[in-house]
């Protein structure tokens, strides 16, 4: 998968599930994303045979997250007061502060239809802006949290 | 305005009542020899540089670009007799950077080049932005 196509690793978020998807017009796309991680690790249990000389292990569930870093853009950051859509209006950090449940996909292909993406709901954490004078813009590490399964779909 | 002109507006202030004065051209060749040779105690400005670097990419091809503004000066004066606030002239040079405005960073030094009887004081402005 090439990521030098330009518009990759799309986030898009919404308080509503009808809207999280990266093709809607009202949901909030996080921009200036510099690199993002899905996690999908998964729980092991590991037991002993008597038939068997190296240890048996099966997964059991999963814990999911996205974690990115972006430069901070202050709308999506800090919401603009007024949007009906709740995370564009209470914004990533008023989102994280309320602890407000937000839908996702993430498109690892753009936006067009048929494009590899990722759904689920969850909670943002982990946003710590950084000031420094070195960078002259303001970096901050974001994370979903996320509740429950992912699914694997399409745009 | 230009960074080099808001500079000659202060060197030309700073350095009022000084044994140097502050010319507004650019150190052109005359003959074979640069302006700043042919008029000792004058301080000229070179035209301004600009080179750019890119501090973040992003997902969405979005770039943040760091401009590096360089802007060279030069004084030539007697290495045998210099005049006697040739110090007070130099701090005054190097401190002209705090009027430019609306950068990250600020940054001024000099060095000095002894040719027969002549010291060429050679300074730099560097100045930050994105």
């Amino acid at each position: 998968m090439n990521i030098t196509a330009g518009s990759i690793g799309v986030l898009t978020l919404s308080n509503v599930l009808a809207n999280a998807n990266v093709q809607s017009t009202t949901a909030v796309t996080v921009p200036f994303i510099q690199d993002l991680t899905l996690d999908t690790t998964a729980g092991t249990q590991t037991y002993n045979v008597l038939d068997n000389s190296a240890a048996k292990t099966f997964t059991t569930t999963n814990t999911n997250q996205i974690s990115l870093n972006m430069l901070v853009d202050e709308a999506t950051f800090f919401g603009d007061g007024s949007n009906a859509e709740r995370v564009a209006n209470v914004g990533l950090l008023g989102s994280s502060i309320n602890k407000d449940r937000v839908h996702f996909e993430l498109a690892f292909e753009g936006t067009d239809t048929g494009g590899r993406s990722v759904t689920g709901s969850g909670f943002i954490s982990g946003l710590a802006p950084v000031l420094n004078m070195e960078n002259a813009v303001i970096t901050s590490p974001m994370t979903i949290v996320i509740d429950g399964q992912i699914t694997n779909t399409t745009v | 305005m230009s960074k080099r002109s808001d500079l000659l507006t202060q060197l030309t202030s700073s350095l009022s009542g000084s044994n140097v004065s502050v010319s507004s051209e650019l150190p052109w060749i005359t003959g074979s020899e640069p302006l700043y040779v042919q008029n000792m105690k004058v301080l000229y400005l070179d035209e301004e540089q600009i080179s750019q670097d890119i501090l973040f990419t992003t997902l969405d091809s979005h770039e943040v670009v760091s401009n590096v503004s360089t802007i060279n000066g030069y004084l030539q004066v007697d290495a045998k007799n210099q005049p006697g606030d040739i110090a007070n002239v130099v701090s005054n040079v190097l401190s002209a950077k705090s009027v430019i405005s609306g950068v990250v960073s600020k940054q001024s030094d000099y060095e000095t080049e002894i040719t027969s009887d002549k010291i060429t004081y050679t300074f730099e402005y560097r100045f930050t932005d994105t």
